[in-house]
């Protein structure tokens, strides 16, 4: 109880020094108001470079996502939310800028903050906002996507979008008369977790000299679906926007609109969501130190640790009834409860994994060669970490202590007592230390949440909409934070922004890359556990975008068989 | 230094864990979800699980005078959000998840009501096994109008209390 | 006795043909076993692969026009080599072994060269970082017989002569290790994904030829310095030296999957250094102890 008030004093003390911040532009600032740990400041778009600053400058602060929503059914503007975080604090400072839709002009951040560069870049490509005094070029759509044409902007539905959109291939297969012809798209595809993006390595011999970045291939505009489907549906979606870690997608997402409508969760279904989230960091870091391993040439290391990460896969599928998507989570609570039996089989599970996990990790990371090659690598400065607001075991690894479940407690966190592992050496084999702790101190976090679980629902059944409130759900995902900002509609999310850990931590790789050996590019593009397609969330296109080039096969093979006579 | 050897005796320890899969039993858990059963007996044609279904495996169509409730596993997801909702308790869900199949019709599983038409108007509306259950369900229903597609009903209803102006 | 002796020959040359396929699936099943899999179907697995593959259909590509003539060349090369090895027992002499040898270096030398023809940069990656592990490692392969051959020929039963025996087959063996192109030095296949090595321009035949050149020179590799120490070191019946040889070397060649699976893969600055270090050292060692 103690606890309690104090954080409350404490938020106040924050918001208020906050306020005195801004005070110099009072007439710039409409209105502050405090709600659930979220600050909402709305400013004039003039100040915000200046309270953008204000914001940066001071430590312990940093930027973590930004949304911009079409609201002009509603006031008439745009609107763009600037999400700052406080760890310390457990708040979230919400700047709103309403941008008029005559004139969709707003200073750029960019110079200040260098993570609002991407989103910057987005809410260009998807709602036509122009931000003054930067470069502005797309970075999320494609080249071949019609001019004028702002995807998440309200009057395009998702079926208008797709007769809108035909890619250049078509057009490329119907030059060559090919239109009847299967198109196979070949490349750009990820060195080591096979996914499409896209890496420009400028190399010196083996050495790296600079690395440059092009992604957002697989846009399956998740967003803009979401705001088609009811709010029970939505979860399922989430989960799908990673195929690893779908499970705090869908937390997020249900986490967002709680906070929105002020439901009060059951504390059992905390228990269960925080149990899940567990589990799935577990299998997570199993699988991403396979994956490494495998990379470094260890294939047995990798066999072992998948083999170790199958027993946590049938263990999920015990308590959730499905090995990955778990599909339990929905708004106020989860679907499917465990019972005595299922917490004493998972003990067991857990207890033998950690044993065995103990062991390979001592053996592979004493492997010569995968010393050689972790110790030194990719090291990425603690100055860069904070400059690029980065997250997760990225962040860790660099020595920002930075973690959600501690920082802004969720779920069935504050109830348990952990450790969040950090390494200040910043390179790949501080972050798979990071991960690797992290693995032990999951299964410890799961014994306490296993003995601890308590009685009672696992669901609010009934809940009312409010429409037009503002939700913040962010989960610690096992590659770092992930956000869901939400705008409730009447029966749908008006909008819904997902922000995944690695739109945040993709910048960093270009950094790391640079003086790494060639042969140990692919190893640290993966040291940040890159997940490609949920940062690709974004947009709207659902054929096959995946390309960078589509050659029809017919072609191809005519002009092989060409060159070979 | 030799601290690699010692994955040898773990190997041997575990032996082999590949399963010889389609010759030996599935993996599964007793609490794994698959595809779903209607219980073509038990389903009245209400059509609640097809608008909770996320991906729209289940949909209605009205065809002349049937009600086609249409189940296409190649979109289920295995949510098993659809056995939650349904009020008959109709579907259930099965461990199936072997699937795959070189005809597309057996990814499709269709439950066929009866639908009822509206003797004035000619509009069909739901199905007769929904109209009994309210009927069974609601005392005191009229149930001279229950034959009657909502439009008509509302008439005929106000006919009863207001008088018709002719 | 000479009938002996050409039956000798002939038996071992079809066990260096038929053993290193064999061997290979061998291997491949020891390393699933590590890897808690099944692996493949039988031991004769890469028998059934390289058959497959020469059934397949031969395309050509432009650049590789003269690499097949050079394989074929190889081929012929290896034919000799295995019938000198076969020999070695029979008798032995220092011009026979400088044969051999001079036979063995342009095998690997022309294999290099087929893989150079390459014009896809990004096999020349993998090809570049191959070679590099080539250059260091056959002039280990050239010094450590070398050095091998002088310790067996004034071997006596004396603790210094054990000595320097130890060295030197501990140098002849890793040079060997490494000439296979094992784990942690398989670099020129490295990242198939990234920068691939020689083997994705092959197909069909050429490959199965490639592949198959490749697993007798694996072969050959742990046979030779068998064959010598017998020949000089034991002076039995060819055909009882014909079964040692064998018996040895797939020991040791089984003994050689065993590491591979055991062991992560080295990058190329740090394998020459390590390599030159190890050379070096266990040269000076030997040094050292002749000349106490």
């Amino acid at each position: 109880m103690s606890s309690a008030i104090a954080n409350s004093i404490q938020l106040l003390m924050e918001v208020s020094s906050i306020i005195s911040k801004v005070i110099e532009f009072n007439e710039k600032v409409f209105g502050i108001e405090q709600r659930n740990g979220i600050v909402r400041i709305k400013i004039h778009r003039d100040v915000l470079p200046y309270v953008a600053q204000k914001l940066a400058t001071t430590k312990g602060i940093y930027m973590r996502t930004m949304m911009a929503s079409d609201e002009r059914d509603l006031e008439g503007v745009y609107r763009l939310y600037y999400l700052f975080g406080i760890d310390r604090e457990h708040i979230n400072i919400v700047l709103e800028v309403a941008v008029p839709q005559e004139d969709p002009k707003v200073p750029t951040i960019v110079d200040i903050i260098k993570a609002a560069d991407w989103y910057e870049l987005e809410a260009h490509d998807m709602l036509g906002i122009e931000f003054i005094d930067r470069r502005l070029y797309r970075l999320v759509l494609p080249e071949d996507w019609p001019e004028k044409v702002y995807p998440l902007r309200k009057e395009y539905s998702v079926q208008d979008l797709m007769k809108l959109y035909r890619p250049k291939a078509v057009e490329y297969a119907k030059e060559i008369g090919a239109e009847n012809i299967v198109v196979i798209p070949i490349g750009p595809y990820h060195p080591a977790l096979h996914e499409p993006e896209f890496f420009e390595v400028y190399v010196s011999g083996e050495r790296v000299i600079d690395a440059k970045y092009v992604g957002f291939m697989v846009h399956r505009g998740i967003e803009k679906l979401g705001e088609n489907m009811k709010y029970d549906q939505v979860p399922f979606l989430a989960e799908r926007i990673c195929g690893i870690c779908g499970f705090v997608h869908s937390t997020s997402y249900c986490q967002a609109v709680e906070s929105a409508l002020n439901t009060d969760v059951p504390e059992r279904a905390q228990f269960i969501r925080s149990i899940i989230l567990e589990i799935e960091r577990i299998h997570s870091h199993l699988l991403w130190f396979g994956v490494a391993l495998h990379l470094l040439g260890y294939d047995t290391g990798f066999m072992h640790s998948w083999r170790i990460r199958e027993q946590v896969m049938v263990l999920a599928e015990l308590l959730t009834g499905s090995r990955k998507t778990y599909g339990i989570n929905v708004v106020g609570g989860v679907r499917r409860d465990i019972d005595n039996d299922k917490i004493r089989k998972a003990i067991e599970v857990l207890k033998n994994v950690e044993d065995e996990f103990k062991k390979l990790v001592e053996i592979s990371i004493n492997i010569p060669q995968v010393i050689a090659r972790l110790k030194g690598t990719g090291v990425l400065p603690l100055g860069e970490a904070i400059a690029l607001s980065l997250v997760g075991p990225t962040a860790r690894g660099s020595g920002l202590d930075r973690d959600v479940r501690r920082d802004y407690p969720y779920a069935a966190y504050r109830y348990i007592s952990f450790r969040v592992p950090t390494y200040s050496e910043g390179d790949n084999l501080a972050r798979t230390l990071v991960r690797v702790d992290e693995v032990f101190e999951s299964i410890n976090m799961l014994y306490q949440l296993l003995d601890k679980v308590p009685s009672g629902e696992i669901r609010v059944e009934s809940w009312t909409v409010e429409p037009y409130r503002l939700g913040v759900g962010s989960v610690e995902a096992p590659r770092g934070e992930v956000i869901h900002v939400l705008l409730t509609g009447r029966y749908s999310p008006y909008r819904w922004r997902v922000r995944a850990p690695t739109y945040q931590n993709l910048p960093a790789v270009s950094i790391m890359l640079k003086g790494v050996d060639l042969a140990d590019v692919p190893l640290t593009i993966a040291s940040i556990d890159p997940c490609f397609s949920c940062t690709d969330r974004a947009i709207v296109i659902d054929i096959g975008r995946s390309v960078i080039k589509t050659i029809p096969i017919e072609f191809l093979s005519l002009k092989g068989s060409k060159a070979i006579r | 230094m030799v601290k690699f050897l010692k994955i040898l005796p773990i190997a041997i320890k575990t032996g082999t864990v590949t399963i010889k899969y389609p010759y030996q039993e599935p993996l599964i858990t007793e609490s794994f979800r698959g595809a779903i059963e209607i219980d073509p007996n038990k389903c009245v044609g209400c059509g609640a699980c097809t608008r909770i279904c996320p991906p729209k495996a289940l949909t209605m169509t009205i065809e002349s005078n049937t009600i086609i409730l249409k189940y296409f596993v190649g979109r289920c997801i295995f949510c098993g959000m659809c056995a939650d909702t349904c009020p008959e308790k109709a579907i259930s869900i099965t461990k199936e998840f072997e699937l795959a199949t070189g005809n597309i019709f057996d990814l499709y599983a269709d439950v066929e009501h009866e639908v009822k038409t509206c003797p004035i108007c000619g509009k069909t509306f739901i199905t007769r096994k929904l109209s009994d259950k309210i009927i069974s369900k609601v005392p005191d229903i009229p149930l001279e109008t229950m034959d009657l597609c909502p439009d008509c009903r509302r008439k005929e209803t106000l006919k009863k209390f207001i008088g018709v102006p002719e | 006795m000479a009938f002996i002796e050409t039956i000798s020959i002939g038996i071992s040359m079809l066990l260096y043909i038929f053993f290193p396929p064999l061997l290979d699936g061998i291997e491949r099943k020891i390393k699933a076993k590590i890897q808690t899999r099944y692996g493949p179907p039988t031991v004769f697995q890469t028998w059934y692969d390289i058959i497959k593959l020469i059934s397949k259909e031969l395309k050509i590509p432009p650049t590789l026009q003269y690499g097949v003539f050079l394989l074929t060349l190889a081929f012929s090369f290896v034919i000799v080599v295995l019938y000198l090895l076969s020999y070695i027992p029979v008798s032995l002499n220092i011009y026979m072994l400088t044969i051999v040898i001079i036979l063995i270096v342009s095998l690997h030398s022309i294999l290099a060269f087929v893989s150079i023809l390459s014009s896809n940069p990004f096999s020349i990656i993998g090809i570049f970082r191959g070679l590099t592990i080539d250059i260091v490692n056959e002039m280990g392969f050239l010094t450590s017989i070398l050095v091998y051959y002088l310790t067996i020929k004034t071997f006596n039963p004396s603790i210094k002569s054990f000595l320097l025996l130890l060295f030197s087959l501990l140098f002849v063996f890793i040079v060997s290790y490494v000439g296979s192109k094992r784990l942690p030095y398989d670099l020129h296949e490295a990242e198939p994904e990234l920068a691939s090595g020689s083997v994705i321009e092959f197909s069909g035949p050429i490959l199965a030829l490639y592949l198959y050149l490749h697993l007798i020179d694996r072969y050959t590799m742990v046979a030779l310095p068998i064959a010598i120490g017998v020949a000089i070191g034991l002076q039995l019946s060819p055909l009882i030296s014909l079964l040692l040889i064998h018996v040895i070397a797939v020991v040791i060649y089984v003994f050689f999957g065993v590491i591979a699976v055991l062991l992560g893969r080295s990058r190329i600055d740090i394998a020459v250094k390590t390599l030159m270090l190890i050379y070096l050292i266990i040269i000076l060692l030997w040094i050292v102890v002749k000349l106490i």
